[in-house]
């Protein structure tokens, strides 16, 4: 692993998410495993969203590509929305030893941007998106909502306390529209 | 030609039950092997394969004036005849290079991205930062210590161009190692897509951080690469033998005997690398082969599927009367 270029990779990823969209850092001393960051593109059902990103390195970076996986649940047709898995050309064989983690992330964001129903990593999610594209904008409004958006729902702390899990919370106030009251209605009522 | 029958020998043996082809291997006889005259065929070495194949590329280099990678990516795709490859390109070059996936220029339609993407060896810079390991070069050191790929212009520093080499061809990659810099195509960020020229690769393979063993086995899939792509090349199908057979433009794969004979003396059926089989057809053999498989007790191929010619007592193929009279 050529530790120089990746600690200058490091530095170059330590700007704030904000800037570019993408951020990443070794959660390991001998830097091959990092946790990357990519916001959700506007104008799409990601937007808002912050999804966080397995990445390892094998000794043989950068002439071999990263492994890169989603940790956040994500309802995309190039990834798999059981273990998070990636479809995407560029961390296969159109990996070039010039490309970086900064730029490779940059690509699977603009993967979630556009989507390649026709080399899908996820068949079930790539079926909804090409038999009814609302459908499929709607679960991934949802899961986006559900599962990267920490902390956006202020109001899930009273909810939590109560001892529902962070998953009912959530749905409850999703489909009640953030009005706690009705969300815990809801969710007493066992529906 | 005549029917003599070479009395010293039999045609096959009725005594023997296990699967062994016993064929007189006399060149004399008209059904032995090798009948076929060499004229139809040429010996090869694998050193003979390489020269033959750098010639090819370097008569269409001549031919196109196109740099060696593209001519040999135009000759990989006409299965490495130099007279399709010269035909097309008088009459239609659109067509020959759109094959080859090169534009009118000779340059990869998708490379024309590349201009004016990172990297491209301006030596009034002071300085050149390779794009691969982020180091930076002076002009002097970048002169010594750098190379440019020919076709897009990506420059890297050696050692990275040797690693990224080395760790292609330990996937598996020879005919088609690409540059190792990144393009924009679409766009979205890919791999340059220019195919790196022998020369280059094997410079860079000699030179410091490069690996014997490694240039070895590159070399080994270019001519495999030839071989494989090329239908009128087969490698001897004998265990551990390097020699190849080229037939030439007068060999009839449709002939009676189709049986060549490598410069080590293995003789084989040049259609289904099998054991020469002459009178008996490839397909004839294959059906044997299989049947012997399912069923030990088999007989000799040759009572299934020949009889005794009538005028010489050689055998010949049941269906097709004696060849020779
Ligand atoms: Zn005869
Ligand atoms: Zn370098
Ligand atoms: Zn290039
Ligand atoms: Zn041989
Ligand atoms: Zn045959």
């Amino acid at each position: 692993m050529d530790l120089k270029r990746l600690k200058k990779e490091s530095v170059e990823l330590q700007e704030p998410i904000e800037k570019c969209g993408v951020t990443a850092s070794p959660i390991k001393e001998d830097l091959s495993h990092w946790k990357g960051y990519i916001l959700g593109p506007d104008d799409t059902a990601y937007a808002g969203g912050k999804f966080e990103i397995d990445i390892v390195l094998t000794s043989s970076y950068p002439f071999e590509p990263p492994k890169m996986k989603f940790n956040t649940k994500i309802w995309h047709p190039n990834v798999s929305s059981q273990t998070g898995a990636i479809c995407l050309d560029i961390l296969k064989k159109e990996w070039s030893p010039a490309l970086t983690i900064k730029t490779a992330l940059i690509s699977v964001q603009a993967l979630l941007a556009a989507p390649e129903p026709d080399d899908p990593q996820d068949a079930v999610v790539a079926q909804e998106y090409k038999s009814s594209i609302e459908k499929f904008k709607a679960t991934a409004k949802l899961w986006t909502e559900r599962y990267a958006k920490e902390g956006s729902m202020e109001s899930i702390q009273p909810l939590l306390d109560m001892g529902f899990s962070e998953e009912q919370a959530k749905d409850a106030l999703l489909e009640a529209r953030g009005d706690v009251q009705a969300a815990v209605e809801k969710l007493l009522s066992g529906a | 030609m005549s029917c003599n029958v070479d009395d010293s020998d039999e045609i096959f043996d009725d005594d023997d039950d296990d699967c062994s082809m016993e064929v007189c291997t006399k060149d004399s006889h008209h059904s032995g092997p090798s009948n076929m005259p060499e004229s139809c065929y040429v010996k090869l070495t694998a050193d003979d394969i390489v020269k033959e194949q750098r010639k090819l590329i370097q008569n269409v280099v001549e031919l196109t004036k196109l740099p060696g990678h593209t001519a040999r990516q135009l000759l990989q795709e006409m299965k490495w005849s130099f007279e399709n490859v010269a035909v097309l390109y008088y009459d239609d070059q659109d067509k020959l290079f759109a094959k080859a996936g090169i534009s009118v220029n000779g340059e990869a339609i998708d490379a024309v991205a590349v201009r004016g993407s990172s990297g491209s060896f301006v030596l009034d810079q002071q300085t050149i930062t390779c794009q691969v390991c982020l180091e930076d070069f002076e002009r002097e050191e970048a002169e010594k210590g750098m190379s440019t790929a020919s076709g897009c212009g990506h420059v890297f520093c050696n050692a990275c161009w040797v690693r990224h080499i080395t760790t292609q061809v330990k996937e598996g990659q020879a005919a088609r190692i690409s540059c190792a810099g990144e393009t924009f195509v679409e766009g979205k960020r890919r791999r340059c897509n220019i195919i790196l020229d022998e020369c280059f690769v094997e410079e860079l393979l000699r030179g410091s951080g490069g690996s014997a063993e490694i240039l070895k086995k590159y070399q080994t899939r270019l001519i495999d690469s030839y071989v494989n792509n090329n239908p009128t090349i087969k490698w001897c199908p004998a265990t551990d033998c390097t020699n190849a057979i080229r037939v030439t433009d007068s060999f009839d794969p449709s002939s009676f005997d189709t049986s060549v004979e490598c410069s080590d003396g293995h003789v084989w059926c040049f259609n289904c690398l099998d054991e020469p089989h002459a009178p008996a057809e490839c397909s004839n053999v294959k059906e044997w082969r299989k049947k012997c498989q399912e069923d030990s007790a088999t007989s000799n191929w040759l009572v299934a599927y020949t009889k005794d010619c009538p005028n010489c007592k050689v055998a010949i193929n049941k269906d097709g009367g004696c060849n020779h009279m």
